[in-house]
């Protein structure tokens, strides 16, 4: 098997899942969302490793930029779910939507924001599930503020030994900082990476956009006050939920 | 037709001034009907029924001067360019790349046309543009007003200031054919739109294989030419227009062709293949077979009817335009409506036709779009003009295939006339066909080829507007027929469009390449199902609505909630607003810079003492672009110097789309505070 990464650290979140799918954040250092009044974090940093081989870097590269792409498109249809929902007098859904299961649940929420009492949303069980999801919300807008507040710092390794190096800053400066031997293979895998790093960034930007114009949508459906915030963490969920669907009917990509 | 100049020299275009002349007066005398192209699919009738040249010649008087006139005539000035010097057209770095979207078009649709749009930007550059949002086209702005707005100067193109090639993304009704006919006198245009977004997301996908060497079709061109019996206007486009057309071009063969590679030009001699299927040859069957059957070649002209419907006719929007072949029997034979075993239309293209590469070139009324309004009745002096469609809108065929893997569709936006192939004394049209298609042929992007035909229709404006004037003195100052052959020139010049990527080109293989199948298509799907969105809007305060908002978490226990949440907004966007003024005066420049360091691991730790600067690019907020390398040569390599370039092009895109992307999170978190 190849030995590839990519890997997102510095974002301060242990544990948290990306919700493209597209980098790993299990490497997250100790820093924490409440431990960052401490030390001062490191930038958030995407790490990517390949194999010394450039052409199967390259085809790595290629289907993980494959992958974003898909990725991205789903995004695109998360939106355009949520718009739809949003706006619907009424909304049926076949029973073979691969969707059905998410679309019923963010539904339910809002039932439940429209009718408190009897749609049980001071159930017990509920109300654990619901602050799960805040919190989940809270920590992805963290996550996502860290990022954008710090520079992002892209690294490519090939076979362990670092080649490139860019640090990119808020108003879109770049650094890139190259090793003495680097070849123009190494460089164009590494350029791809700062693609791949700056594209998932704004992504993830974009889920915020999504979930909170999805929120504001629903919440003039639902004629629930104040529902623009209070269904962040329901819309987000769903958000997050279909993304991962949708995942599943990707076609088989080798190294993802 | 008069018989007295043989064929061959009227084709030829080889008669003098004064047979020319003659030719034209004995036609008048004959009282010669004049024949024009488009077949009412209802009533089975002529679009627009034959007249004499002293009728046509009262339609024409009431022909209104160009808008743009005095830039016609800027570009039928002798030595005049499309494009400002020295740039290539034929190179997207150097002409340039821009999509116009509407003001209001939907962002699904970006983001289904990401391969093409990616693709473009690395090709043109720095001369990568999308005018969308606050910068795309606004309801009921003419040209002019669009070029004010984003500083553009009229005249040739200037790429600097907006890229030569431009796709219009959008419907004529969002971004209208006026605005995209003045565009094209200066610019290579073409248009796409699509009912699904699949379709947008598959057109993507299919430029990007063309234009990355993944389609190598075999140099074969295919020229369909319908001669329906006791039909004057096809036997005329058949006879004067699709025969001699592959025989004139054959004579010009070998195409020569330079490719670049690195500091060497090497030439390239192309050869043809034209294959013609005419007349009797030109059925429906015929034309299944080379619309994505086994004999879909790369370049397929066809010269036909146009089916028209009446207003409100469901068959309009589907099939108007379509393509009447031979199977109909001629005026004479066939009374009553048109059915569609007799014409091709978009349905008519399998589901699985694989059409990837292909250029269609389509002489046919309405072949590539139509309009709401009757231009022709403009024309005819009538006070109102007739509404022809309920709406203005592409034609179902160059949408069907376009999104079957056609690159684009040359075609006609209102009525093909016809008449003008039958040019004594030049031959002009067919010339200009000629030109179009030899550079096409070479491997000209489409956009680029049609200039001949925008040049032609410049030319022809400028010197009818001038015959008009005259006309008013001297009501003999040119025969009926004669002006009747210029007029209908000038028509068929006119509004040609390019439905399509105005920058694709042929994808055929070179003469030391081996042709291939052309690849899969695959299975595109941009998830439908929903209709079109744009995005949601903002919530609003309800009637319904009984109390506020902090009213009505703290009446329903959902106070920490809500304080947690908005908190945490108000967190993050208190943290954008200090970002962004202490942004503010880092955000007039942008620097790249490249470094080579013996110890990367060094650098990763925070020491750059030992890294060295090897290239230094500062991009001011105006668009100056200072680039500063080590003043000895040979210090930086080449490969790190084009590496440094493409930094700079990354550079460029992310912060575009980063502070976009931010834009847009700050404004839609602050809505959820309100």
């Amino acid at each position: 098997m190849t030995a590839y990464s990519f890997t997102l650290s510095g974002v301060g979140l242990p544990g948290s899942e990306d919700p493209l799918g597209l980098w790993d954040t299990s490497q997250e250092g100790a820093l924490s969302f409440s431990a960052g009044a401490g030390a001062p974090p490191a930038d958030p940093t995407w790490r990517v490793e390949l194999p010394e081989s450039p052409e199967e870097a390259q085809v790595i590269l290629a289907d993980r930029i494959r992958a974003s792409e898909l990725a991205y498109r789903d995004l695109g249809r998360v939106n355009r779910e949520l718009t739809y929902i949003g706006r619907a007098e009424t909304v049926s859904f076949s029973p073979s939507d691969p969707l059905l299961a998410q679309k019923a649940e963010l539904l339910a929420t809002l039932d439940a924001f429209q009718s408190p009492v009897s749609y049980g949303l001071f159930r017990k069980e509920k109300e654990s599930e619901d602050r799960e999801s805040r919190q989940q919300w809270l920590a992805f807008v963290e996550r996502v503020q860290r990022m954008v507040a710090h520079y992002a710092r892209i690294e490519t390794a090939l076979a362990g030994r670092d080649v490139g190096q860019t640090a990119v800053g808020w108003t879109g400066d770049f650094t890139t900082t190259w090793e003495p031997n680097v070849t123009i293979e190494m460089m164009r895998a590494h350029r791809q990476s700062v693609r791949l790093a700056l594209g998932a960034r704004i992504a993830l930007i974009r889920i915020v956009s999504v979930v909170a114009t999805g929120a504001a949508g629903l919440a003039v459906k639902a004629a629930v006050p104040g529902g623009q915030v209070l269904l962040l963490p329901a819309v987000w969920k769903f958000v997050r939920d279909v993304l991962a669907a949708l995942r599943g009917s990707w076609p088989q990509l080798e190294y993802l | 037709m008069p018989g007295e100049f043989s064929e061959e020299r009227i084709i030829e275009g080889d008669l003098s001034e004064e047979e020319a002349k003659a030719y034209f007066e004995e036609l008048q005398s004959s009282d010669e009907l004049l024949c024009f192209n488009g077949i009412n699919g209802a009533t089975g009738a002529y679009g627009v029924p034959p007249m004499s040249g002293e009728e046509l010649l009262s339609v024409i008087k009431g022909e209104p001067q160009p808008e743009n006139l005095g830039e016609l005539e800027q570009k039928r000035a002798p030595g005049a360019f499309p494009i400002k010097p020295p740039n290539d057209a034929t190179r997207l770095d150097q002409a340039g790349w821009a999509a116009i979207l509407s003001a209001r078009s939907d962002p699904a649709i970006q983001e289904a046309l990401g391969e093409l749009l990616r693709l473009r930007q690395e090709q043109a550059g720095e001369r990568f543009k999308i005018y969308e949002g606050a910068a795309g086209y606004r309801p009921g702005e003419t040209k002019d007003e669009f070029f004010q707005r984003h500083k553009v100067g009229g005249g040739p193109a200037d790429p600097e200031q907006m890229p030569y090639y431009v796709l219009i993304v959008g419907s004529p009704e969002e971004i209208p054919y006026d605005f995209q006919y003045q565009l094209d006198v200066m610019r290579g245009v073409g248009r796409i739109h699509f009912d699904a977004l699949d379709d947008y997301a598959s057109y993507a996908r299919s430029v990007k294989l063309a234009e990355t060497g993944q389609v190598k079709l075999p140099r074969r061109a295919g020229f369909f030419g319908v001669a329906n019996p006791d039909d004057k206007a096809t036997q005329l486009s058949s006879k004067y227009l699709i025969s001699p057309l592959p025989r004139k071009l054959r004579e010009q063969q070998p195409f020569v062709r330079w490719v670049e590679e690195g500091d060497v030009r090497r030439k390239l001699e192309l050869e043809w293949q034209f294959e013609s299927f005419l007349a009797e040859q030109a059925t429906k069957a015929q034309l299944a077979r080379l619309i994505g059957g086994d004999q879909t070649p790369a370049l397929l002209f066809t010269a036909s009817h146009g089916m028209e419907f009446p207003l409100d006719d469901p068959r309009q929007l589907p099939h108007q335009g379509a393509l009447l072949c031979q199977d109909w029997p001629g005026p004479n034979q066939w009374r009553g409506s048109i059915e569609q075993d007799f014409y091709f239309a978009g349905d008519d293209v399998a589901s699985d036709a694989n059409l990837l590469g292909l250029i269609a070139f389509h002489f046919a009324c309405f072949g590539a779009g139509t309009p709401r309004l009757d231009q022709f009745a403009k024309q005819a002096h009538k006070e109102e003009r007739e509404t022809i469609a309920p709406h203005n809108f592409i034609g179902g065929l160059p949408k069907r295939l376009l999104s079957r893997g056609a690159l684009a569709v040359i075609g006609h936006v209102e009525r093909a006339w016809g008449y003008s192939f039958l040019s004594p004394g030049v031959g002009a049209q067919t010339g200009t066909f000629e030109s179009a298609l030899l550079q096409l042929f070479r491997g000209d992007p489409v956009g680029w080829t049609t200039e001949n035909l925008n040049l032609r229709y410049a030319d022809l404006a400028s010197s009818l507007t001038t015959i008009l004037e005259e006309l008013d003195y001297d009501p003999d100052y040119i025969n009926p027929y004669d002006l009747a052959q210029k007029w209908t020139e000038h028509n068929d010049s006119r509004s040609y469009v390019v439905i399509g990527d105005p920058a694709v080109r042929i994808p055929f293989a070179l003469p030391d390449e081996t042709p291939e199948e052309r690849p899969d298509l695959g299975t595109i799907s941009v998830p439908s199902g929903v209709p079109p969105v744009v995005e949601a809007q903002a919530a609003v305060p309800s009637s319904e609505m009984p109390m506020d908002a902090e009213s009505f978490a703290v009446a329903f226990g959902l106070r920490e909630q809500f304080d947690d949440l908005t908190g945490s907004i108000k967190k993050f966007t208190d943290q954008l607003a200090t970002a962004l003024r202490d942004a503010a005066a880092d955000i007039m420049t942008m620097e790249v810079k490249t470094y080579a360091v013996d110890d990367l691991e060094a650098v990763a730790q925070g020491d750059r003492e030992r890294a060295r600067l090897r290239a230094l690019t500062r991009i001011e907020f105006d668009g100056d672009i200072e680039v500063y390398v080590p003043g000895k040569r040979g210090e930086v390599s080449d490969d790190l110097r084009q590496m440094h370039l493409e930094m700079v092009r990354e550079a460029q895109a992310n912060r575009a789309e980063f502070l976009g992307a931010m834009a847009g999170m700050a404004t839609n978190l602050l809505k959820s505070l309100k």
